[in-house]
């Protein structure tokens, strides 16, 4: 099999949501001599991008596309070490996403995907988990100030998303703003809602969150 | 200074529009409906129409001379009492009541029995209460008169029911699990829904309205078109309406089928002839509004895909026109301006059989 054939593997894969199948052709590639950014950039996240696309056109369903993110994660637990001793002791890859779901909330589906989604695509993932007070959001945030962070958190409700604004105010009074980008999601999250909040970005969906938070981090 | 109309955001609020603005927001949302659905344009005509009902002077409007259309109201009676814990309007009065008052008063064509709960499942403990009301209703009115209720597939889910949570299970990657749990629930909510109908049937019920089908997702409409099948089977002369919860079939399934269609994805033109092929008499689409857009680009989106639904349906057409669905904005009480317009645009443009 050429390297393509095996890449087409790969991607056809992450389509098919093939979990166990994934970890297996991810180390028959690393085999066969390709390395671990090949097989990222030429396979897997190839396949992520069909599926996102398939997704926004309502031609699969949030099972469908949970099924390809697990696939995916199924090869990251085999390449993220290899490209951890890639790495030097300082590259701090894309960046640590912190994602939470805020204070008053307990609606975590959104959130789990897409903190499965940035975990896919690289990012080493702090999951808080649900009904994060904004003072711990805070102390985590300052415990990685000057690295590469990014804040993800999540809020169904309307009740619960007025809390994201207290989160962009809080981190400005600890001085803290400049030191994160922050990404918010949800139902009732919107573009102009972010502009009135002065945060970074929010995304339509799971795999449009993983694209926006890659461009975010460059 | 351009003239300016008063127009309503799909919240309610009141908002002031050109007449250009108007235009480019009905169009903005005609392409929204165009684009998701795969369905064409409104024509120029049909634009300055919708414009034309916008820009009408008058606090309300109604359809032309010779273009009224039947309408059917579903939970009514409830809406009139305002002390079982729900919205009415604080008129004590009786189920009985109430369907007279919507017969002899309101002029409503058809009507609808339905208990304060509007689910299948909580009316099974009740059904003799509702069997008799059904036939004290029957006896002293002459209006066709459904049993109403919604499918409501989520009372089937933990903790309500008897069958685990498939948000719970897919939260924890088990989708294999979540889609079988979906697929048990489906099942026993055929079986409840054609219990319910066989004995509201035999004590005088005209039909069944299946209200708001799909709010639990492909499941749910699964479900429902199932049971419409078997009542159909056994009651060759039933009326049966099958009404929509929104206008795209959302997947929480993802793969479920009805005779070879997959349910997941399907938009108001799709849902129709399927709804048609279960045995239903008549489909009532639905389009849901934007609370964050205005009620001009609400109306836009809400008749393109109205009026292909019309179009592609082998079955009458009865859109739900009410509170956050057909153009009409997000309130409790829509206000008639709002009413009055969205429902003259869908009877004269989309060219609904009824509301």
């Amino acid at each position: 099999m050429s390297n393509q054939e095996m890449l087409d593997k790969l991607r056809d894969i992450i389509v098919s949501q093939n979990i166990t199948g994934c970890a297996a052709a991810t180390q028959e590639a690393l085999d066969a001599g390709l390395t671990a950014v090949e097989i990222i950039n030429g396979g897997l996240s190839v396949g992520m991008k069909i599926v996102g696309d398939k997704f926004e056109a309502a031609e699969i369903y949030l099972p469908q596309i949970m099924m390809s993110a697990k696939a995916m994660n199924a090869a990251m637990e085999i390449l993220i070490p290899i490209l951890e001793q890639e790495k030097g002791p300082n590259d701090e890859g894309v960046g640590l996403a912190i994602t939470y779901v805020q204070e008053g909330d307990i609606h975590d589906i959104g959130h789990r995907l897409v903190t499965t989604m940035l975990g896919a695509n690289g990012f080493k993932i702090l999951d808080m988990g649900v009904d994060v007070p904004n003072d711990k959001i805070v102390e985590e945030v300052a415990k990685y100030k000057g690295k590469k962070v990014l804040l993800v958190g999540s809020a169904l409700m309307t009740t619960s998303m007025l809390g994201q604004k207290d989160t962009v105010s809080m981190l400005a009074e600890e001085g803290l703003r400049d030191a994160v980008k922050i990404m918010f999601g949800g139902a009732p999250v919107s573009d102009a809602w972010i502009a009135e909040i002065g945060a970074d970005a929010t995304a339509e969906n799971a795999a449009d969150a993983a694209r926006v938070a890659l461009n975010l981090m460059q | 200074m351009a003239t300016e109309y008063k127009l309503r955001m799909g919240d309610g609020k009141r908002i002031f529009m050109t007449k250009e603005q108007i235009i480019a927001d009905l169009k903005e949302g005609m392409a929204d409906a165009a684009d998701l659905g795969s369905i064409p344009d409104l024509s120029a005509d049909e634009i300055d129409k919708l414009v034309d009902i916008l820009t009408m002077p008058s606090r309300m409007v109604g359809v032309e001379l010779g273009k009224e259309v039947p309408v059917t109201h579903d939970i009514g009676t409830i809406r009139l009492d305002g002390d079982q814990g729900n919205s009415g309007v604080g008129i004590p009065s009786s189920r009985l009541v109430g369907v007279m008052m919507h017969e002899r008063a309101f002029g409503a064509d058809t009507m609808e029995l339905g208990h304060i709960d509007y689910s299948f499942k909580p009316a099974k403990p009740v059904i003799a209460q509702e069997m008799q009301t059904m036939e004290v209703c029957q006896q002293n009115t002459i209006v066709p008169l459904f049993y109403g209720a919604m499918p409501n597939m989520g009372l089937y889910y933990t903790p309500d029911g008897p069958f685990e949570n498939p948000g719970d299970l897919m939260k924890a990657f088990k989708i294999k699990e979540a889609q079988e749990s979906m697929e048990h629930a489906a099942k026993h909510l055929t079986r409840d829904i054609v219990w319910i109908m066989q004995r509201m049937m035999a004590s005088g019920a005209d039909g069944v309205n299946f209200d708001t089908v799909g709010a639990a997702g492909d499941g749910d409409m699964f479900a429902s078109l199932h049971a419409i099948e078997a009542l159909r089977k056994q009651y060759p002369d039933m009326y049966i309406e099958a009404g929509m919860a929104g206008e795209l079939m959302l997947g929480l399934h993802g793969e479920m089928e009805y005779d070879g269609t997959v349910l997941a994805g399907l938009w108001p033109h799709q849902q129709a002839p399927l709804a048609a092929k279960a045995g239903a008499n008549v489909f009532g689409p639905v389009v849901n509004t934007n609370t964050s857009r205005s009620g001009a680009w609400n109306l836009g989106r809400a008749v393109t895909f109205i009026k292909q639904a019309v179009k592609d349906s082998p079955i009458p057409c009865h859109v739900n026109m009410g509170m956050g669905v057909g153009g009409i904005p997000m309130l409790e009480t829509p206000t008639i301006d709002a009413v009055s317009r969205a429902s003259k645009a869908m009877v004269e443009i989309a060219g609904v059989d009824g509301i």
